[in-house]
C-alpha cells in the first residue's frame, strides 16, 4: 500500500479578487521509504500541497476537491482535534531555518522536547531529554550545544536541528520544504547527504519541496514538476531531469546551474505565470512556451505517459 | 551582564546630577519666590526680607547651589518652605499611597489588557476582537476626571456602595478596636473607585500593544512550526506567541510603573487621594523649591532606574539580548 | 475555542471576587458609635504645619484656630472685640503709656495653669524672632511685664491704634511648650529658621479643641478640650460648650467631592464657599441649609501711578466710571457679591465710609460712557473717533490721544488666570472690552500667580492689575500701607506707587489714634482721599455661602465671614 496518496487535489484561496485555485487537479503517490521532490517557481502551488499534507492550510485556504490519504487515514476529511494528533507523530516538516522557524525565546532542547510530549504524554521529561540528545547524536550536533538558544547556532546547525527536530517522533513522512535554500553551497551539500542517509536508515517517506530542480534531482527517487497549480510532469528522477519532455521542465532544468557535468548557458524562463483567481480553459504554460499553437489555449491538455512511470502534461511532448 | 549594570547605574548617577542642576537652575528663572508669593497685607516688607535672608535665599546663588547639592546629598533635601519638615519626611509620609493606588493600578490594568490584548489578537477580526477592541478605545479615551466624577456619582453617591471619595474612614481609623486587616480592609473599599477609573482609563492601552505585537508574532513561522507539531492551541498562544508578544509590552509596562509614581496629581484630587502628585502641584505653585526639587527629581530617579530595569528585564526575557 | 477564555476569565474572577469582598467588607456597618456626637468638617487641603508661627494658610489656620486663642476676639452681632483669654477691657495709663490688663482664670490643654507669663513670652518670642506677620503688632512695644500670675502689662514706646485690634488679637502659646524650642532656635545660626522648622506635634493651646490624631493627608481629629476656659460661661450671651465630643476635618481633593458628600452626609459643615453653581442642588435638599454671609474682602482693579497715563487722576476716575460692578457681579458672581464703592467693605460697619466718590453710580452704559468722555475730554483727550458723537450718541471709539497728542499706547491688565480665580480673569476681560468701547487700547493678560505678584509687588513692571484679598483684617490699618508713600517700594504694599504727602501725614496720625472714634474720623477721611484719587478701583466684595446638614447638630452662629468661627464650634449642640 502506498505511504501517501494524493487524488485529484484541489486547493483553493479566498481573496479579494474570488476563489484563488492554487492547487488543482493534482494527482500522486509516494511509497514508502521512497522520496518525491516537488519544483516550481514560487506560487506555483508546491508550498500549498505540502502545507495541505500537514493540515496546516491558512484560514482562508481549504481543500475544494480530492483526498490526501496517509497512511490509510483520509487526511483531508480529518477535524481539527485528529489532524492535531496525526501531525508530527505521522507526518512531520522540516522548515526553512532561514525563515525564523525556531522560537528565539526558547532553548532548542526544550522546543524538541515539546514535541515529544506533546504526543507523548507519558514520556517524562528526563526521558524526553535522553531522546533530545539522541537526535542531537543523529544529525551530528554537539551535545554542549543543547540548551542553546537558536540565535546562538549557525545556519547550518539551526537546520539540522530543525531536522532533527522532524525526526523525534519516527514520523512515516517527511515534508522538506527548502530546507537548505539560505544555506552556503557546501553546508547544503553535507545537509542533503545526510538527509538522504538518515531517510534510507530510517525508511522515511519525503516530499522535497524545491525551486532548485538540480537539487531535486540529486535527492529524491521522483520528480514531480509543478506549474500554476497543476501537476505538468512527473516520473522518476533521472527520467524527468535528463529526459525532461514538459517546454517548462526544459527550461527549469536550463536555468539552475549543476554542480557536476558541462557548463552550459543559463537561461532564465521569459514572462509570469497566469493569475489563478479566473478559470482557465487550455493549457497554463502556452504563453510562456516555445511550442504553443492555437489549440493549447482552447482544450486542457491531457495527462499522457511518455515513458515507463513518466507522464507529462501537453499535448505536444 | 554586572559590568554593564554598574555602567548602566554609573550613567544614571551623572544625569541625576544633571537634572539636579537643571532643576535648581530652573526654579530660580521661574518669577516670584516662595516669600513675595505670601500675599498677606499683614506681613509688611521689613519681615518678608527677614525671612529671605533666614531662608537662604538672599545668597549668592552660588551658595545656594551648593547648600541645594549638599542638602540633597543628605538624602533629606532640606527643609520644605511651608511644611516647616524635612523635605524627604514630607514625601515619605505621602509615596506609600501613591504607590499603593498607581503601582496597583498599573498592575492591574496590565495583567488584564495584556490577556485580553492575547485573546483579541487570537480571535483577531470575530465578536470578542471587536468588542475588546471598541472598548479598548472607547474608556482609553475618556476624560479622567470626568470618567472618576461620573462614577463617583453613580456609586458612591446614588447607589452608597462605596465612599465619596477619600483613602480611609475616620470611623474605623478612630475605632480603638479596629484591627490591622479591618483597616487594610478599609483602604481596600477606599480604592475600588479610584482604581476602576485607572483600569478603565489604562488597560486598553496595553491591550492594543498586546493585540498588535501579539498580531506581528502571530505571522512568524515558529507559530506554523509550533502548530505543525501539533500543539494544542492555546500553548501555541501561551507559550510561543506571547513571550515574544511580551517584548514591546515590557517597555511599555515598565515605563507606566515609572510614571506611575508621579501618579497624576488631577486623579488624586479627583479622589481625595493623599499623594505625591498633588505635592508636587502644589509646591510648584507655592515656589517651594526644595520640596519641588525633590519630587521631580525622585520621578527622574524612578523613571530612569525603571528603564534600566526594563533593559535588563528585556535581557531576561529575550536570549538575543546579551550585554 | 472555549478553553481560550479560560485564563482571561480566571482573571476577572479573582478580580470580581477581590471586589466583591472588598465591598461587602465596606458595608459591614461601620463603628457609627464612635463617631457619634463628632462634627465632621469638609476642607479642601489639610493644615501645611501646626507651627502656629510657620503656618500661614487658611486651611491651616482653621484648624489652630481651634487650639490657640487670642486674647480678645470679635463677636458675632457687630464685630466688635470682647475679652477671651482677657477678663476685662485693658486699663490705659496714658502718662506711663501702658496697658494693664486682667487675664481669665484658664488652663491650657495639658492641665496647666494658664498665666501672665505665657503672654509675656508669646510676646517677646515674636519681637525677639521678628516672626513674619506678627512682629509688626508688637514693635512698638517696649516691654511686657507680668505684674502677677493673673495681670499682664504691656508698656508702649509710642501709642499704636493697632495695639487693641492687632496685639490684643496675637493668639497665646505656651511657655512650657515653646521654652525649650526656643531656646533651641536661638542657638542656630538662623534662629527663625529653626523655630519655624519645629515640628509641632502636639499643640498645646487654651481653646475648646485640642488635637487627638492627624491621619496625614486624610483626616484631622480634634475632641473636646476638657479644661477650655470658656466651658459652662456665658460670653457674649452665649453659653459655652463645646457641646459635641469632637471635631473631624476631612479633606476632600474638589469641592464636587465635597458637595457630594454634604448631600450624602458624610460630613456635616462644609468649611469653604460654595460656587454659586452649587446652589441649585443644595437648595432642593431638605437636609441641607445655606448661609448667606458677608465676606471682609476687597477684589480691585490697580494701575501703576508711576508711569504715564496711569499718572493721570482724570484718566483713572474715568476708567472708574466706565466699570460696571453692578454687571460684574450679575454677571460673574451670579449675584453673590455686593459692589465696593471704598477700599473698606462695607461690611466692616465702623470704618466704612459710605461718603465716597461713586463713579459711574446708578448710570447705564451710554451714561457711564457719556461721564467718561466728558472727564477725559476736559483733561486734554481727544479721539480719532470719540465715543460720543456731535449728536451726543454713543458710538464705537477709535484710538484716544493723549493730552500731548501722542496716541495712548496698549496696555495690559494683569489678572490671575481662570483656573487660580475665575472671577478676577473674567472681570479683567470685561474691563479690558469696556476700555476698547473707549477707544483704548487695553489688553487684558491672565498671569500665573506667583509671575504676577512678582512683577507688581517686586518689580513695579505693570500696566494694571487685578487682585483682592479675601479676608481683610477688620482694623484699618492697611490703609496706611497700601498706599502710604513709605511703602512704595520693591515689595511694599503700595503697588500702585500712590504718594501724598497729605495722605501719609493722615494715615500714620490714625494708625498711633488711641480714641477710636477720633481714629474712626481719619480713616473717612482717607477713604474719601484714596477714593478721589483712585490708585485703586474697588470692584467687588463676594458674598460667602456656606452648607451645612441640619439633621445632627443646630445651633450655627453667623458672623462676617460665615459661620465656620469659634462661637459656632462652642455653641452647636447635637440633636
Amino acid at each position: 500500500m502506498a505511504l501517501l496518496t494524493v487524488e485529484n487535489l484541489g486547493i483553493g484561496y479566498q481573496t479579494a479578487k474570488g476563489l484563488l485555485k492554487a492547487v488543482d487537479g493534482v494527482n500522486f503517490t509516494l511509497e514508502p521509504g521512497h522520496s518525491l521532490g516537488l519544483v516550481g517557481e514560487s506560487g506555483c502551488g508546491k508550498t500549498t500541497i505540502g502545507m495541505a499534507l500537514m493540515g496546516l492550510l491558512p484560514p482562508n485556504g481549504r481543500i475544494t476537491e480530492g483526498r490526501i490519504i496517509l497512511d490509510g487515514l483520509e487526511i483531508s476529511a480529518m477535524s481539527e482535534d485528529e489532524l492535531r494528533k496525526v501531525r508530527w507523530n505521522k507526518v512531520s516538516m522540516i522548515f526553512q531555518a532561514a525563515m525564523n522557524a525556531l522560537n528565539p525565546v526558547k532553548r532548542i532542547s526544550a522546543q524538541m522536547a515539546e514535541a515529544i510530549q506533546v504526543h507523548r504524554p507519558e514520556v517524562d521529561d528526563h526521558q524526553a531529554m535522553e531522546r533530545v540528545e539522541g537526535l542531537f547524536n543523529l544529525v551530528g550536533l554537539p551535545l554542549e550545544r543543547l540548551y542553546d538558544f537558536p540565535h546562538q547556532y549557525s545556519g547550518g546547525m539551526k537546520q539540522r536541528a530543525i531536522i532533527a527536530m522532524a525526526l523525534a517522533l519516527n514520523p512515516k513522512l517527511v515534508i522538506a520544504d527548502e530546507p537548505t535554500t539560505a544555506l552556503d553551497v557546501i553546508v547544503q551539500d553535507q545537509i542533503l547527504k545526510e538527509t538522504k542517509e538518515l531517510q534510507r536508515q530510517f525508511n522515511i517517506g519525503i516530499i522535497f519541496i524545491s525551486h532548485d530542480i538540480s537539487i531535486v534531482a540529486d535527492v529524491c527517487h521522483q520528480i514531480g514538476v509543478m506549474y500554476a497549480g497543476q501537476l505538468v510532469e512527473s516520473g522518476p528522477a533521472e527520467e524527468v531531469f535528463f529526459n525532461s519532455q514538459h517546454p517548462y521542465t526544459q527550461a527549469l532544468v536550463r536555468s539552475f546551474p549543476t554542480l557536476a557535468g558541462p557548463k552550459t548557458k543559463l537561461a532564465p524562463i521569459p514572462g509570469e505565470p497566469p493569475n489563478l483567481t479566473g478559470t482557465i480553459p487550455g493549457c497554463r504554460f502556452c504563453d510562456r512556451c516555445p511550442k504553443d499553437t492555437a489549440s493549447c489555449k482552447l482544450d486542457h491538455p491531457q495527462w499522457r505517459q511518455v515513458g515507463p512511470g513518466h507522464h507529462v502534461l501537453c499535448d505536444h511532448c | 551582564m554586572r559590568k554593564y549594570v554598574l555602567k548602566r547605574l554609573a550613567q544614571v548617577m551623572v544625569i541625576l546630577f544633571c537634572i539636579l542642576t537643571i532643576l535648581f537652575v530652573l526654579f530660580r528663572l521661574a518669577p516670584g519666590d516662595p516669600v513675595t508669593r505670601m500675599v498677606d497685607p499683614e506681613m509688611t516688607p521689613e519681615e518678608s526680607q527677614h525671612l529671605i535672608e533666614q531662608l537662604g535665599l538672599d545668597k549668592p546663588i552660588w551658595t545656594q547651589y551648593l547648600i541645594y547639592l549638599k542638602n540633597c546629598s543628605t538624602g533629606q533635601f532640606g527643609y520644605s518652605i511651608h511644611y516647616g519638615e524635612p523635605v524627604a519626611k514630607v514625601i515619605w509620609e505621602k509615596l506609600p499611597n501613591t504607590i499603593l493606588l498607581f503601582t496597583t493600578a498599573v498592575l492591574l490594568s496590565a495583567m488584564v489588557g495584556i490577556s485580553w490584548g492575547k485573546i483579541a489578537a487570537w480571535r483577531k477580526g470575530k465578536a470578542t476582537d471587536l468588542v475588546l477592541t471598541i472598548a479598548a478605545l472607547v474608556t482609553h479615551t475618556l476624560f479622567l476626571p470626568w470618567l472618576a466624577l461620573l462614577l463617583v456619582w453613580i456609586f458612591a453617591y446614588q447607589l452608597d456602595w462605596f465612599p465619596i471619595t477619600g483613602m480611609v474612614s475616620d470611623e474605623v481609623w478612630l475605632d480603638p478596636t479596629a484591627g490591622f486587616f479591618t483597616k487594610a480592609a478599609d483602604v481596600l473599599y477606599h480604592m475600588v473607585l479610584p482604581l476602576t477609573t485607572l483600569f478603565l482609563i489604562h488597560f486598553g492601552s496595553y491591550l492594543l500593544v498586546m493585540r498588535s505585537s501579539m498580531l506581528d508574532t502571530l505571522k512568524e513561522d515558529y507559530i506554523v512550526l509550533a502548530r505543525a507539531k501539533g500543539l494544542k492551541e492555546r500553548d501555541i498562544r501561551n507559550k510561543h506567541a506571547a513571550p515574544n508578544a511580551w517584548l514591546p509590552v515590557v517597555t511599555s509596562v515598565g515605563l507606566s510603573l515609572a510614571f506611575s509614581i508621579n501618579g497624576g496629581a488631577l486623579t488624586e484630587t479627583v479622589f481625595s487621594w493623599p499623594g505625591i502628585g498633588r505635592e508636587l502641584v502644589f509646591a510648584v505653585s507655592q515656589n517651594d523649591y526644595p520640596l519641588a526639587q525633590a519630587c521631580f527629581m525622585l520621578i527622574s530617579t524612578v523613571v530612569l532606574m525603571s528603564n534600566v530595569v526594563v533593559d535588563v528585564l528585556y535581557a531576561y526575557l529575550d536570549p538575543r539580548i546579551r550585554y | 475555542m472555549a478553553r481560550h477564555y479560560k485564563f482571561a476569565c480566571f482573571t476577572c474572577k479573582v478580580v470580581a471576587a477581590a471586589l466583591l469582598a472588598v465591598v461587602l467588607f465596606g458595608l459591614a456597618p461601620a463603628s457609627q458609635a464612635a463617631s457619634n456626637g463628632m462634627l465632621k468638617v469638609g476642607v479642601l487641603e489639610e493644615p501645611k504645619s501646626l507651627n502656629l508661627w510657620l503656618a500661614s494658610d487658611a486651611w491651616s489656620n482653621r484648624v489652630l484656630s481651634m487650639i490657640y486663642q487670642p486674647l480678645f476676639v470679635r463677636e458675632p452681632k457687630d464685630s466688635k472685640l470682647v475679652p477671651w483669654l482677657a477678663a476685662g477691657e485693658p486699663v490705659y495709663d496714658a502718662g506711663k503709656m501702658t496697658y494693664t490688663l486682667k487675664l481669665r482664670p484658664a488652663k491650657w490643654s495639658d492641665g496647666t495653669d494658664f498665666t501672665a507669663e505665657d503672654v509675656v513670652f508669646t510676646g517677646k518670642i515674636i519681637k525677639e524672632f521678628k516672626i513674619p506677620r506678627q512682629s509688626s503688632k508688637f514693635s512698638f512695644i517696649e516691654d511686657i511685664v507680668a505684674v502677677d500670675k493673673h495681670t499682664v502689662r504691656f508698656e508702649l514706646k509710642r501709642p499704636k491704634a493697632i495695639f487693641l485690634t492687632r496685639t490684643l488679637t496675637t493668639p497665646i502659646v505656651q511657655k512650657k511648650q515653646w521654652e525649650k524650642v526656643v531656646a533651641e532656635a536661638r542657638k542656630s545660626e538662623k534662629p527663625l529658621s529653626a523655630l519655624l522648622r519645629q515640628a509641632v506635634d502636639h499643640p498645646v493651646g487654651t481653646g475648646p479643641f485640642m488635637l487627638a490624631q492627624w491621619k496625614k493627608g486624610v483626616f484631622v481629629y480634634m475632641k473636646a478640650n476638657p479644661y477650655f476656659f470658656g466651658k459652662g460661661q456665658v460670653i457674649e450671651g452665649y453659653k459655652m460648650g463645646p457641646y459635641i465630643k469632637g471635631i473631624i476635618f476631612k479633606v476632600f481633593g474638589t469641592a464636587d467631592a465635597a458637595v457630594l458628600a454634604l448631600r450624602k452626609g458624610s460630613i456635616d459643615f462644609y468649611w469653604n464657599s460654595i460656587q454659586a453653581g452649587y446652589l441649585d442642588q443644595l437648595k432642593g435638599d431638605s437636609d441641607i441649609k445655606l448661609f448667606v454671609s458677608k465676606k471682609s474682602g476687597l477684589y480691585y482693579l490697580g494701575f501703576n501711578l508711576r508711569k504715564a497715563p496711569f499718572d493721570d487722576m482724570a484718566l483713572r476716575q474715568a476708567v472708574a466710571t466706565i466699570i460696571d460692578k453692578e454687571f460684574i457681579i450679575k454677571r460673574i458672581l451670579q449675584g453673590y457679591g455686593e459692589v465696593l464703592y471704598s477700599v473698606i467693605p462695607p461690611g466692616n460697619t465702623f470704618y466704612y465710609n459710605p461718603d465716597v466718590p461713586k463713579y459711574g453710580y446708578g448710570m447705564n452704559h451710554d451714561q457711564r460712557i457719556k461721564k467718561a468722555y466728558e472727564i477725559l475730554k476736559a483733561a486734554g483727550y481727544s479721539w480719532e473717533v470719540p465715543p460720543v458723537n456731535g449728536q451726543g450718541q454713543v458710538q464705537k471709539a477709535k484710538d484716544i490721544r493723549l493730552p500731548d497728542g501722542d496716541p495712548m499706547k496698549e496696555f495690559v491688565i494683569l489678572t490671575p488666570p481662570a483656573d487660580y480665580d475665575p472671577h478676577r480673569a473674567m472681570s479683567g476681560q470685561l474691563i479690558q472690552e469696556w476700555l476698547r468701547a473707549m477707544g483704548m487700547p487695553a489688553v487684558s493678560r491672565p498671569m500665573a500667580f506667583g509671575a504676577l505678584i512678582q512683577k507688581v509687588k517686586g518689580q513695579h513692571d505693570f500696566d494694571c492689575f487685578i487682585l483682592g484679598y479675601g479676608k481683610l483684617s477688620l482694623d484699618p490699618g492697611y490703609l496706611r500701607s497700601f498706599f502710604h508713600s513709605a511703602m512704595n517700594k520693591a515689595n511694599g504694599w503700595n503697588m500702585s506707587g500712590y504718594e501724598s504727602a497729605a495722605y501719609d501725614a493722615l494715615a500714620t496720625e490714625s494708625n498711633n489714634a488711641m480714641d477710636l472714634n477720633l481714629r474712626r474720623k481719619m480713616i473717612m477721611e482717607l477713604q474719601k482721599i484714596v477714593m478721589t484719587a483712585v490708585p485703586y478701583i474697588p470692584l467687588y466684595n463676594p458674598t460667602i455661602i456656606e452648607g451645612v446638614r441640619v439633621d445632627r447638630f443646630t445651633g450655627w452662629v453667623q458672623m462676617l465671614d460665615g459661620i465656620g468661627n469659634i462661637w459656632s464650634f462652642c455653641d452647636i449642640k447635637p440633636k
